[in-house]
């Protein structure tokens, strides 16, 4: 795929495969060498031949036995033990299987599709991970801890902004590691022998203040407040040491520890030509005397540098690192959109023969009806088989029977709110005020609610659904109004939460508020006719996937256009010429408890 | 399982621990709620706190942590006579963690399906309560835990008694413990009834002090480098704690409150009103348990400032316009009512 003369088309992207997996590897080694002291490796990259190999190369050089893949969907019990049943009945006695976590013990637990890991059975990860037991779900075990001490490679496949690996998870982490755009041909180009066993022990690797003040600047100015982050940064700035065989952690060290932990590092084009020296410290590997030539002064600048940089907003990786990773909280994960079928709690609707949910617990009642009916045919058998009576009733796997419980969905309203300079900015006030007033009291119902601004070129997604009145007021304290009008675009935007919000079992409302048609198409471009047509094709697309929508007109005087498009979304028309929070969030919490669309 | 990070050695989050040792020493106050950031040191904090406090009498192989002079019916071991009785053992204070994917069946304990089936034995299997008797039950982030639980618990914690009535049991066991609650507020509330459940409730946020940060690395690389030494350099300084709080439990009963102090709590909740009596009973009580942390006989007005923020700022009614936290209301109110007091 990658031309011949790739290094002369694209220079850049070739160094940034390069740097990338140069990275990767290096990750590796360190986790080869730190493993469960810096909790883990989170790998972000989408399945391919490159994570394949990845993974290939970990298991080559991290020699991690076992290495264990969680199966999707594992349960609490899964995770650290349950009975089994089948050979328990079999020869009567209670049989235990271990689990997953103790069974990881001193190897590397990994993830797949770490994004969907539901918020419990990440807890109970993070909570082995903190106490190098696993968790006794069985208070019978008398003192039984087994230890399960392992570090976990999260593989996050996350396409979505609303997919994320449990915050509680990933804040354990140590290392992030993000696989894309590295192609095959840069892995085939680099053989990588692996490197000798550490001369050093890292734990006796010194980091001094002065350094660590650094880094505690440069992550804090970087939003990752959280101790363990930092944690994590000087644990790596001292293994990166201890690799390279040095007693010292230098500049070096804390350069790729802060690119290998958080994912900073500075532009390659704006700083190579002037300021070479951390751009290239990734490129060779500095040798022993390299990273001590530089001196103390030098390598502060160096890292002073970087802090002006952040706090310049100039650096590569930032994105990644501050709006995703410090973004990537107060979220759960994906539940398929059973959870009305296959519900945990709520009101017990009769009882069937496979379990809703796996590690459901038996109905006895409804399983022993079920096995009476088959008890003199049994005992027959039994006797002919044993020659004995049977002395307790004969019960078989295909007897047990669960019950079934179903409880009411929540709701997730999602504001679309036309913040253009036609809207006057009261009417934003006025929504800030509802969303507000929604969150008071959503908790009764666990009811979610979000927010989607679109004004001058296109949408944005100003909250993601919460149900935390503290996050809402957090994220709507600054939200800007004016210029013209990209109502397709905040219509897509909302149409493509409303769905994931589906998709998490969860039922969604849209509220577009707006005052008339929009002016600017999908791209940006001000086409007016353009933008008309987009509006009007994603509108049939909620219509057509049966999404709830409330149309609110905001402008002064009623318009067709509004008219048209509430047609066209199949939605509720409101007119409401003087924005009212308190008339706003009425209507749209009295829509929310209507229940879901025929 | 190597030794949990010592209390003395957690940097700051003097309200935390303030929090905690006060529940240690009075577990009728009803609970700890700590809500904050991440790696804060919340379940740090809690883990340690079990440690320092004294080893608790009972027999060996009670799943109920019975007192060996108190048996409970419900347990078939202690309350064997003759030769059978089990020997009586020392343990560490219960600490028991609630994982978020914990069922009912296995909080509140049910009956014994395994051995129903296999032995045709009708037994009680106990739970994660049971086994929290006489300690700690604490759980993480406990705004995402299903809100049937947390009703089953706080009601538990309240009344110190479980009651199972299903699948044809019939079995009430004591289950006293202090429960504590973590969490972070970004991911959800917790309802204002369940709010009010809680005792205490404080809240925790990262330390931005950059040399107290430092000093967080360099502690807890300390304790991951040799864990047994590090704990064995902190003992004396844990045993001290330790000590107050046994010192707190013998006085507690006695510790006085005075009239004037009574009723110028009374007028404070009146002042932030505070629905229900029992943010002043609280407060009454998280006030003489400060005064014996302290070694006091007597509560002093100063007792009752120090622990008001944290029995009263998640009882106040939230105004969710309003943008200031709660802990400046009560203190504005505090420093209002002693310029009144003043006047007076």
């Amino acid at each position: 795929m990658v031309m011949p003369d790739g290094t002369t088309t694209c220079p850049d992207m070739q160094q940034q495969s390069e740097d990338r997996w140069r990275d990767a590897i290096l990750a590796a080694h360190i986790l080869a060498v730190g493993g469960a002291d810096i909790g883990g490796l989170w790998l972000t990259a989408r399945a391919s031949g490159v994570r394949d190999h990845f993974l290939d190369q970990l298991g080559r050089i991290t020699q991690a036995t076992p290495t264990l893949k969680l199966p999707p969907g594992a349960t609490a019990a899964a995770l650290c033990g349950h009975l089994d049943m089948s050979r328990s009945l079999k020869t009567g006695r209670l049989i235990w299987d271990s689990g997953i976590l103790a069974a990881a013990h001193g190897g590397i637990l990994l993830i797949p599709m770490a994004e969907r890991l539901e918020a419990g059975a990440a807890a109970i990860i993070a909570a082995a991970m903190d106490t190098g037991t696993c968790p006794a779900l069985r208070p019978s075990a008398e003192g039984g801890q087994q230890p399960s001490r392992f570090a976990v490679v999260a593989l996050d496949e996350a396409a979505e902004p609303e997919e994320m690996l449990p915050a509680c998870l990933s804040d354990r982490l140590g290392l992030h590691i993000c696989l894309d755009g590295v192609t095959l041909r840069t892995i085939r180009a680099m053989p990588l022998g692996a490197p000798p066993a550490p001369p050093v022990d890292w734990r006796s690797v010194c980091l001094d203040d002065g350094m660590l003040e650094q880094l505690c600047g440069i992550a804090s100015a970087t939003g990752h407040g959280s101790l363990r982050a930092l944690q994590h940064l000087s644990k790596v700035a001292r293994l990166h040491a201890a690799l390279d065989g040095r007693g010292t952690a230098g500049v070096a060290d804390a350069v790729a520890a802060l690119r290998l932990c958080l994912g900073i590092r500075l532009e390659h084009r704006q700083t190579q030509p002037e300021q070479p020296t951390p751009a290239a410290t990734p490129d060779q590997p500095p040798s022993a005397g390299g990273g001590e030539g530089e001196g103390e002064s030098g390598g502060l600048d160096c890292l002073t540098e970087l802090l002006t940089a952040i706090e310049q907003g100039t650096v590569d990786g930032l994105s990644l690192s501050v709006s995703e990773r410090a973004a990537r909280q107060g979220k759960k994960t994906g539940k398929g959109g059973a959870a009305t079928r296959h519900a945990r709690r709520g009101r017990p609707v009769g009882s069937s023969s496979t379990p809703p949910f796996p590690d459901a617990r038996p109905d006895l009642v409804e399983t022993l009806r079920a096995a009476a009916p088959w008890q003199q045919l049994r005992a027959r058998l039994y006797q002919a088989r044993t020659g004995a009576e049977p002395t307790h009733p004969l019960i078989r796997k295909e007897d047990f029977r669960y019950r079934r419980r179903r409880h009411q969905q929540p709701s997730t309203a999602i504001f679309v709110v036309d913040a253009s300079g036609s809207t006057a900015l009261e009417r934003l006030g006025e929504t800030k005020g509802a969303i507000e007033q929604l969150l008071a009291t959503c908790y009764v119902r666990r009811d979610e609610v979000s927010l989607i601004a679109f004004r001058g070129k296109t949408a944005e997604i100003l909250m993601p659904p919460t149900r935390s009145l503290v996050a809402a007021k957090r994220k709507l304290s600054a939200l800007p109004g004016g210029g013209p009008t990209p109502l397709a675009s905040g219509l897509e935007r909302g149409l493509e939460m409303a769905l994931a919000a589906r998709r998490r079992g969860s039922t969604p409302i849209v509220v577009v508020m707006t005052d008339g048609s929009g002016n600017i198409a999908l791209d940006g471009t001000a086409d007016r006719a353009l933008a008309g047509r987009q509006a009007e094709s994603i509108a049939r697309l909620y219509r057509a996937n049966g999404l709830k929508c409330l149309c609110i007109d905001i402008a002064r005087r009623p318009r067709d256009s509004v008219a048209t498009l509430a047609g066209l979304l199949g939605a509720e028309l409101h007119l409401l010429r003087q924005a009212n929070a308190a008339h706003m969030s009425e209507i749209v919490r009295a829509s929310m408890h209507r229940g879901v669309p025929a | 399982m190597s030794k949990p990070f010592p209390f003395a050695a957690i940097v700051g989050q003097e309200d935390m621990k303030k929090a905690l040792l006060l529940a240690a020493v009075e577990p009728l106050l009803g609970g700890v709620l700590v809500m904050g950031d991440r790696g804060t040191g919340k379940s740090t904090a809690v883990r340690a706190l079990a440690e320092l406090l004294p080893k608790i009498e009972t027999r060996s192989g009670c799943r109920y942590n019975c007192p060996p002079g108190d048996p409970q019916p419900a347990c078939a071991r202690c309350c064997t006579t003759g030769t059978g009785r089990p020997a009586l053992v020392k343990i560490r204070t219960p600490m028991v963690d609630l994982p978020l994917g914990a069922t009912e069946d296995r909080v509140c304990g049910a009956l014994d399906i395994e051995k129903a089936l296999v032995a045709g034995e009708r037994a009680f299997e106990p739970g994660l309560l049971a086994a929290a008797n006489r300690g700690f039950l604490y759980i993480d982030e406990v705004n995402l835990l299903e809100d049937h639980l947390v009703d089953l618990l706080l009601d538990a914690a309240a009344s110190g008694v479980n009651v199972v009535e299903r699948e044809g049991l019939s079995i009430r066991h004591a289950a006293r413990f202090v429960l504590v609650g973590s969490g972070n507020p970004e991911e959800g509330d917790l309802r204002p009834q369940l709010l009010d459940r809680f005792g205490l409730s404080v809240e925790v946020r990262t330390i931005m002090d950059l040399k107290l940060r430092i000093e967080v690395i360099r502690r807890r690389d300390a304790y991951e480098s040799d864990p047994d030494g590090f704990v064995a350099a902190w003992a004396k300084q844990d045993a001290a704690i330790g000590g107050q709080v046994v010192a707190a439990r013998k006085i507690l009963k006695q510790v006085a409150m005075p009239d004037a102090i009574l009723f110028r709590l009374s007028q404070l909740c009146m002042r932030l009103g505070i629905d229900g009596m029992r943010g002043e009973l609280t407060l009454m009580r998280a006030g003489r348990a400060a005064a014996a942390l302290d070694g006091r006989m007597v509560v002093e007005w100063n007792d009752i400032e120090e622990v008001a923020p944290m029995v009263l700022c998640h009882r106040l009614r939230r105004d969710p316009m309003d943008e200031a936290g709660t802990t400046p209301r009560i203190e504005r109110a505090l420093a209002a009512l002693d310029a009144g007091h003043g006047h007076a």
